[in-house]
């Protein structure tokens, strides 16, 4: 691997295990797993289910702990914090789209957007501002007022990516983002990502979708909570 | 400060829970508060229609079921022989006929009593003149005074101070008017309309110097039962026996009262204690038929970032704003349909509009549905904000 210093590298994965307790039956997800995402990288994470994906998944949006192991989320070790500050942490570093958009129903997509902007504690008329902004780097500056039920699919989830991106993340986290939504508009959302891809964003997919993973630079590839297979996707050799 | 605006614009986006939780608030709310003023109202003024008698007099009569013997009748000598009672200060035969009265051109049915020149004899105070003085007690004068009502209905007009009010065939002069009682309930009045001299009274009322009733005249309330005992003793001694006695005062009128009041009390409380219950379910069911969508909703805030407690505070803000806003507006229509319903229709029961006790009601009814609404509102966030983001957003 190489040897860069650790504050090029989004994520840093060293033996990570994850064991579910349930009672007295413990449930083994992940054995062990370990790999490095540079910044700027943009990483599709695959497996069938029982593979270990959602947990995979979970603990890199540091939406729970490993049971062992040392996660490195850029730079600073996430692995052993509690609740408030796993909370703290994916406000500042971690940006996430849902399969299912997740957008707070009943309320616009301006404020759906500055939503995390809420908890980071800035006044309403920069949340506001700064969700505009957002909003028109996805294309839906003229859309700010317009409440989901009123928004496509594709809008949706553009909205999602708008709030993913508004606190500038370290890294940004999809959960089979296209999921949802029709093939056209899977590709519009996927484009959007390389688009972010471009100017420098990390970006981990995770998605057990080929298609999906083909505009992902980088492959990970998990079975029975390992990694089996890490592919490097290059362009031209995949044309060629 | 942040909190309250996020708060507004949630409860604001989301008008139909909103209306719902605060409609089910007010009605809640106002039902408790209207049902306990009227309870208390309509308490008040049962309680409020027993008057008419003096807490210096009480009455003494034959223990009889089934009418009175004539035996059992009393004579004005031994009447007067009852003043050596200790605590007496008089004692005068009693009977309260109804008569056809007449002042000029006005007549009307009046019932017309005895009474001494002792101002302790009436429960009323004088509106206008004077009352009936020791000489015209002496001399059996032909002098009166009316109640309010008796005034009002010889002469609806004006006064009547100084005219000729003929009862029955007895001309005599109104000398006074009492005040209008506190409660207007004629119907329970003990009191007379006409109040004659006792001797006059004697003279044409009782032409057999002989009486069943005794209204005695006390000097100290406070050793009331004690006189009355002592009559009746005496009063059966001098029937050898053969006959007993018992009396009536403000006190028992008061007990009587009191045990209406109590039952009363009661039922209005059982009442407004199932209406707050209602309301409570209402606004629990309300507030918890949304917990699978707030559930998904706190799983959105907590995956961007949000802290339990940062969740929690917003929850309870909503709560909180829910509950002032619906406790306040439900006071207010509450107390104002109690307050309409009071004035409008247990006036005419009692007269008076009785002052209620609304606000022990009001803080009943606002801490119960508070508690309620801040409980069941937090509720969902309480349970939501301790799952993982990611179950709080599969929660079906």
């Amino acid at each position: 691997m190489n040897e860069r210093d650790g504050g090029q590298r989004a994520i840093e994965l060293r033996e990570i295990t994850k064991v579910y307790a349930n009672g007295a039956l413990r449930v083994p997800a992940l054995h062990g797993i370990s790999f490095v995402i540079e910044r700027g990288e943009y990483v599709a994470i695959m497996g069938p289910s029982g593979s270990g994906k959602s947990t995979l998944m979970n603990l890199i949006g540091c939406l729970d702990s490993p049971t062992s192991g040392t996660y490195l989320l850029d730079g600073v070790d996430v692995s052993k914090l509690d609740d408030n500050a796993l909370a703290a942490v994916r406000l500042r570093k971690m940006g996430f789209v849902f399969q299912g958009f997740n957008l707070l129903a009943r309320t616009d997509a301006l404020r759906n957007v500055a939503l995390p902007l809420f908890y980071a504690g800035l006044p309403a008329r920069q949340r506001l501002a700064l969700a505009q902004l957002a909003l028109e780097q996805v294309g839906l500056g003229d859309r700010s007022r317009h409440q989901p039920s009123q928004l496509s699919g594709g809008e949706q989830q553009r909205v999602a990516v708008a709030r993913a991106l508004i606190n500038d993340p370290a890294v940004l986290l999809a959960d089979e983002p296209t999921g949802n939504l029709d093939s056209k508009t899977g590709e519009e959302i996927m484009a959007l990502f390389s688009k972010l891809h471009e100017s420098g964003r990390t970006i981990v997919v995770v998605t057990h979708d080929e298609q999906i993973a083909l505009n992902a630079r980088r492959v990970i590839r998990l079975r029975d909570g390992l990694v089996v297979s890490d592919t490097i996707c290059d362009f031209f050799a995949l044309r060629g | 400060m942040n909190y309250l605006i996020e708060a507004l614009a949630t409860l604001s986006a989301n008008r139909l829970r909103t209306a719902l939780s605060m409609a089910g608030l007010i009605v809640g709310v106002s039902a408790v508060i209207a049902i306990q003023i009227l309870g208390h109202a309509m308490t008040g003024a049962t309680t409020g229609i027993f008057q008419g008698f003096s807490n210096y007099t009480f009455l003494v009569y034959p223990n009889s079921r089934n009418g009175f013997n004539q035996q059992q009748a009393v004579s004005l000598a031994e009447i007067d022989r009852l003043q050596s009672i200790s605590n007496i200060r008089l004692a005068i035969p009693y009977s309260q006929p109804t008569l056809l009265a007449r002042a000029g051109h006005n007549t009307a049915q009046v019932s017309v009593g005895p009474t001494g020149a002792q101002p302790e004899f009436f429960s009323q105070p004088l509106a206008q003149g004077r009352l009936i003085s020791q000489e015209e007690v002496d001399d059996g004068a032909r002098v009166c005074v009316l109640s309010a009502n008796g005034a009002a209905q010889l002469e609806p007009s004006g006064s009547i101070l100084g005219a000729t009010v003929r009862a029955g065939s007895l001309p005599c002069r109104v000398v006074g008017v009492l005040e209008k009682p506190p409660t207007g309930a004629q119907n329970f009045n003990f009191g007379s309309d006409v109040y004659l001299p006792y001797t006059t009274f004697e003279r044409h009322f009782l032409p057999a110097r002989k009486s069943y009733q005794i209204l005695v005249l006390i000097a100290d309330i406070g050793q009331i039962a004690t006189t009355e005992d002592a009559v009746k003793s005496a009063l059966q001694q001098l029937k050898n026996g053969k006959f007993s006695y018992q009396t009536f005062d403000n006190f028992f009128l008061a007990q009587l009262a009191a045990r209406i009041f109590n039952g009363l009390t009661l039922v209005v409380g059982v009442i407004a204690g199932i209406s707050l219950v209602v309301s409570g379910i209402g606004i629990m069911n309300i507030l918890l038929v949304s917990v699978t969508e707030r559930t998904r909703e706190i799983g959105i805030r907590k995956a961007i970032g949000a802290r339990r407690g940062q969740v929690l505070a917003q929850f309870f803000f909503e709560a909180a704003i829910l509950t002032f806003v619906g406790c306040g507006l439900g006071t207010l229509v509450g107390i104002a349909i109690g307050w309409w319903i009071n004035t409008q229709y247990i006036v005419k029961i009692s007269g008076v509009i009785v002052p209620v006790p609304w606000l022990s009601s009001v803080v009943l009814a606002t801490l119960f549905a508070a508690a309620i609404t801040l409980a069941f509102g937090t509720y969902p966030a309480y349970r939501a904000a301790g799952l993982n983001p990611i179950e709080a957003l599969r929660y079906e």
